[in-house]
């Protein structure tokens, strides 16, 4: 089957005055057609940072990304120029971020906004990208698109907001959707909306990644779940074989930590100690100064993702060697 | 026993905003590396100061800054006048350098009187909101309505003329901006979780107002403050060129200028040097007033 | 998880009322915000009650309320039988060290040009108290850091530390009330489980008790005995965490809980609110959730719902289940 998107072995260095920040140091991974993919991973991961990476959208001056291989659509994502990008964002691959107040123009309508990206990358004028914007606002939902297109973002609430996001990033219907933290910033209720709206535009769009720290929203959505750590992916995989059957040290930390709503016996489990810096990441296995069941080996030789069931890899020396 | 526990108390808080700033000294230095024009101006202010504080000791003719030498006057540039004499004989070359240390005597001691009420009445005015706000809003909408330097001259000239009245004069037009800087600033920070936590403790306006508001504020106050004093040199020297700044004999640039206006033609430099040097010292403070800007503007905060 | 250690709660809320008024420039009243419409609670001594709601729900408003920091429209607080609704700033210097309150994002909760030694100085130096250098050190052991942390800033420290240090501060006045306000919502899961075990812990140590708001019923069902939930200002719900996890009664409590994700309640159908919450300038009429209840009827489109007591600590602001129980 022909892979939507893949990353091999991508890193991103960024250029500060105390050293170079391994932000993401070699991940790979590769979404197929139809997939939603979610990286999971806590603040420092390097989860954003590789979403970035992979629509190139980093600033150049202090950024530097390389990879062995990204290819979106058997497209080197790496090799394209700033105009060849500017062609690509919004038309091949679309984000949309946390706060949705904080990535929309204030001074602008609605509409204007809307039109303003359809008109750019389809060559229709105004009037036609119009159309289109009202389509996709009723596409996502909103009541009274027509009159939706005037309004002005401060008139509409944050959940409003996310959904015309979510309908300015689907209007050139995109390859691959690219999700940062969507419903972090939302409530409860408006986050469940958000979240089904994702699932039933599936189809709009070849593929979704979809970031956050909140495992349960991957397990709504998601197809298969990659987890993130200091640069690193320590685990991927099926979402049902990755959350309900954890390999990864680190993983099963991170699931016990969740408070249980079905009861919550005792005190509430955590992995102890931080993510490692950056800056001068730990030799070996990024996890292992925090790991409970770390071997010697651990500290010196860093370990390869490898596939311990079907389609589940975990890079792990205690888990592969057993 | 009171006194000195609150003389050493003031001493610890600036101590301690004194390291701060130190501490964020050198982050400040390597991003202002990063524009090669700031570094320029810090050189060129570097250079002002140093001639200002220290220039005085080195001059050639010092006794002759103020004494008047009819047999030496209008002397073109040689090596020994090496910007030429006045129209009273007296040496260009030491009374630009001297002229350093009454500029920058004038910067600093208005930017302090500027500082001082344009910080009170913005604090005040920010934090306390309601009436008090608007009646100090509108007092500085007064002063801001007139072009400062003209307010300047028209409050120089209704003063006896002379350097203390230059340097009230420019405060007394210079202060508005601060209190608009401070009052944004005050307006943002009064609604910080920090502040109400101070307020929960049970702590009062003047408190929260010295302790929290104020150190926070700094930051653009001092950038607008190295941009002003550029300004401030400035306004003094055009004061002192109509007259109603610093008197002669006192050696101050713009009256220099002023002096060598008559003489424009023939003895060209009088007038051209003291210009230079107002023209270097306040382009150094813009390009430094720059660089800092950038460095405190909010989206490239040290983190 | 017990409630009542004492017949009298330290904390009573008597039908409280917040309302923002905006008037336009003649001085005529435009706009009313209604953050808080008629809250009526109790917190007994040792016992955390949660509450839980979305954006406009007003509980911000209520822990400002609680903490003295905003005036109150109407209605009373009283703090151990003393009523502190409107009591003068001497009387509030004195007794605000009793109720103490630890803030939602750590980062600007503490001032960013203060050390740390200096935050947690700071309660005695505005309440006039003489400390030893040696308090701060006992302070940061509370919270589980150790004394190194003192010359640090804040920007220097994680949140999670952050989060400790604001928790130190606020229990240096040896209060009774901590009111926590989303004290874990920026954080990690990780740094979320040790601040909340943190919590726990301080709480049995110094028999505290907690008002503790948040919009994460999970959390809120590992901390708190007692829940009240809340849309647009009013209390719906309110009752024993185990009660309302299992029979939860109002609708909206069943639509919130039904739209939380979950790792391991997979099978359960979730109820999508129509419409958006609505602007509290705005208030409908009647029962203030009848435009996005399913199950809404012709009467709560007229008539607010009084809290009838259904069971034992449980009760419910809605129609609907006032007439199943009849």
């Amino acid at each position: 089957m022909d892979k939507l998107l893949k990353v091999k072995n991508l890193k991103t260095h960024f250029k500060t005055r105390k050293g170079i920040v391994k932000a993401v140091d070699g991940i790979s991974f590769e979404l197929e057609k139809g997939e939603v993919l979610g990286i999971a991973g806590e603040t420092g991961s390097g989860k954003s940072v590789a979403a970035k990476s992979i629509m190139r959208i980093l600033p150049s001056n202090t950024a530097f990304s390389k990879a062995d291989c990204l290819e979106l659509e058997g497209q080197n994502l790496l090799e394209l120029s700033k105009s060849d990008l500017k062609n690509i964002w919004g038309k091949k691959i679309a984000i949309i971020f946390q706060n949705p107040f904080s990535y929309i123009n204030p001074l602008f309508s609605i509409g204007k906004q809307m039109s303003d990206v359809i008109s750019f990358h389809e060559k229709i004028n105004k009037k036609e990208a119009l159309k289109i914007a009202s389509e996709m606002l009723h596409l996502v939902g909103m009541p009274n698109p027509k009159s939706i297109l005037k309004y002005y973002p401060h008139e509409l609430s944050g959940g409003m907001i996310q959904r015309v996001m979510i309908a300015m990033s689907l209007s050139c219907k995109p390859a691959l959707l690219i999700a940062d933290e969507p419903t972090t910033a939302l409530d409860v209720t408006v986050q469940a909306q958000i979240l089904k709206l994702l699932n039933d535009l599936r189809d709009k769009t070849s593929g979704i990644i979809l970031i956050t720290h909140n495992l349960a929203i991957i397990l709504e959505i998601c197809n298969a779940i990659a987890v993130m750590y200091a640069g690193k992916l320590l685990e991927k995989g099926c979402v049902e074989d990755v959350i309900y059957k954890p390999s990864h040290p680190y993983t099963q930390g991170l699931l016990q930590a969740i408070p249980k709503l079905d009861g919550q016996e005792g005190k509430l489990k955590y992995v102890p100690g931080n993510i490692p810096s950056a800056l001068n990441p730990p030799d070996g296995c990024r996890f292992s100064p925090r790991c409970p069941v770390s071997l010697p080996c651990c500290n010196h030789r860093e370990p390869v993702l490898t596939e311990i069931s079907p389609r589940h890899f975990v890079a792990c020396h205690r888990v592969t060697r057993s | 026993m009171e006194q000195i526990k609150n003389h050493t108390r003031l001493n610890n808080f600036i101590v301690k905003n004194l390291l701060i700033t130190i501490k964020n000294l050198d982050n400040i230095l390597y991003q202002l590396r990063q524009n090669k024009l700031s570094i320029l101006g810090l050189i060129m202010i570097s250079f002002f100061v140093i001639i200002a504080l220290f220039g005085p000791y080195f001059v050639p003719y010092a006794q002759d800054a103020m004494t008047t030498s009819v047999e030496n006057r209008l002397l073109p540039p040689s090596s020994e006048h090496f910007f030429g004499t006045d129209d009273l004989g007296r040496d260009v070359f030491t009374r630009v350098i001297l002229g350093a240390g009454v500029s920058l005597k004038i910067g600093i001691i208005a930017i302090s009187i500027t500082m001082f009420i344009g910080i009170s009445l913005g604090a005040i005015a920010g934090y306390f909101g309601g009436w008090i706000d608007e009646i100090i809003m509108r007092i500085t909408d007064i002063f801001l309505a007139f072009p400062n330097l003209l307010l300047a001259m028209a409050i120089a000239a209704a003063l006896k003329p002379g350097l203390t009245s230059a340097m009230l004069a420019i405060s007394l037009t210079w202060w508005p901006w601060y209190t608009r800087l401070v009052r944004g600033q005050t307006l943002q920070l009064k609604n910080q979780p920090f502040v109400y936590a101070s307020k929960s403790m049970g702590a009062n306006s003047l408190y929260i107002i010295v302790r929290h508001i104020l150190p926070n504020c700094i930051g653009p106050v001092i950038v607008n403050a190295s941009l002003d004093m550029g300004y401030i040199i400035l306004a003094a020297a055009s004061l002192g060129f109509i007259g109603v700044g610093a008197q002669p004999p006192t050696p101050e640039w713009g009256l220099m200028v002023s002096t060598g206006r008559k003489f424009f033609l023939d003895s060209s430099w009088m007038a051209i040097f003291p210009g230079m040097a107002i023209f270097f010292t306040v382009l150094g403070f813009n390009l430094l007033g720059d660089g800092l800007r950038d460095i405190f503007d909010p989206q490239s905060r040290l983190r | 998880m017990n409630t009542k250690n004492n017949h009298l709660p330290i904390l009573k809320i008597n039908q409280l009322k917040k309302y923002y008024v905006k008037k336009n420039f003649i001085g005529k009243m435009s706009e009313e915000l209604k953050a808080v419409d008629g809250v009526s609670l109790e917190l007994f001594k040792g016992e955390s009650l949660g509450i839980v709601g979305e954006s406009g729900c007003g509980k911000t408003t209520m822990a400002l309320l609680l903490m003295g920091l905003v005036k109150a429209t109407s209605g009373e607080i009283f703090f151990k039988e003393n009523n502190i609704s409107n009591i003068s700033l001497k009387e509030f210097k004195r007794m605000c060290s009793q109720i103490q309150m630890v803030f939602q994002d750590p980062a600007t909760a503490l001032d960013p040009r203060m050390t740390v030694q200096s935050s947690l100085l700071e309660p005695f130096k505005i309440q006039k108290i003489n400390v030893e250098q040696k308090i701060i050190d006992q302070l940061l052991q509370k919270v589980g850091l150790s004394s190194e942390f003192k010359d640090r800033f804040p920007h220097e420290i994680s949140g999670g530390q952050k989060q400790r240090v604001v928790i130190a501060r606020a229990l240096a006045l040896n209060p009774e009330v901590l009111v926590l306000d989303e004290p874990t919502s920026a954080l990690d899961v990780n740094v979320q489980s040790q601040i909340l075990n943190l919590l726990v812990d301080l709480k049995n140590q110094f028999s505290l008790s907690y008002i503790f708001i948040s919009h994460d019923l999970s959390v809120v069902k590992c901390i708190c005995s007692r829940i009240a939930v809340m849309y647009l200002g009013k209390i719906v719900e309110i009752g024993d965490t185990d009660a309302i996890f299992k029979h939860p009664l109002h609708p909206y409590t069943i639509a919130l809980f039904s739209n939380i994700p979950s790792l391991t309640k997979k099978n359960i159908e979730k109820i999508f609110l129509k419409g958006e919450i609505p602007s509290p300038t705005n208030i409908p009429e009647g029962c203030p959730f009848h435009t996005r209840c399913w199950k809404a009827i012709p009467i709560c489109k007229k008539q607010i719902p009084q809290v009838k007591e259904i069971d034992k600590n449980h009760k419910v602001a809605c129609h609907l289940v006032e007439k199943v129980k009849k």
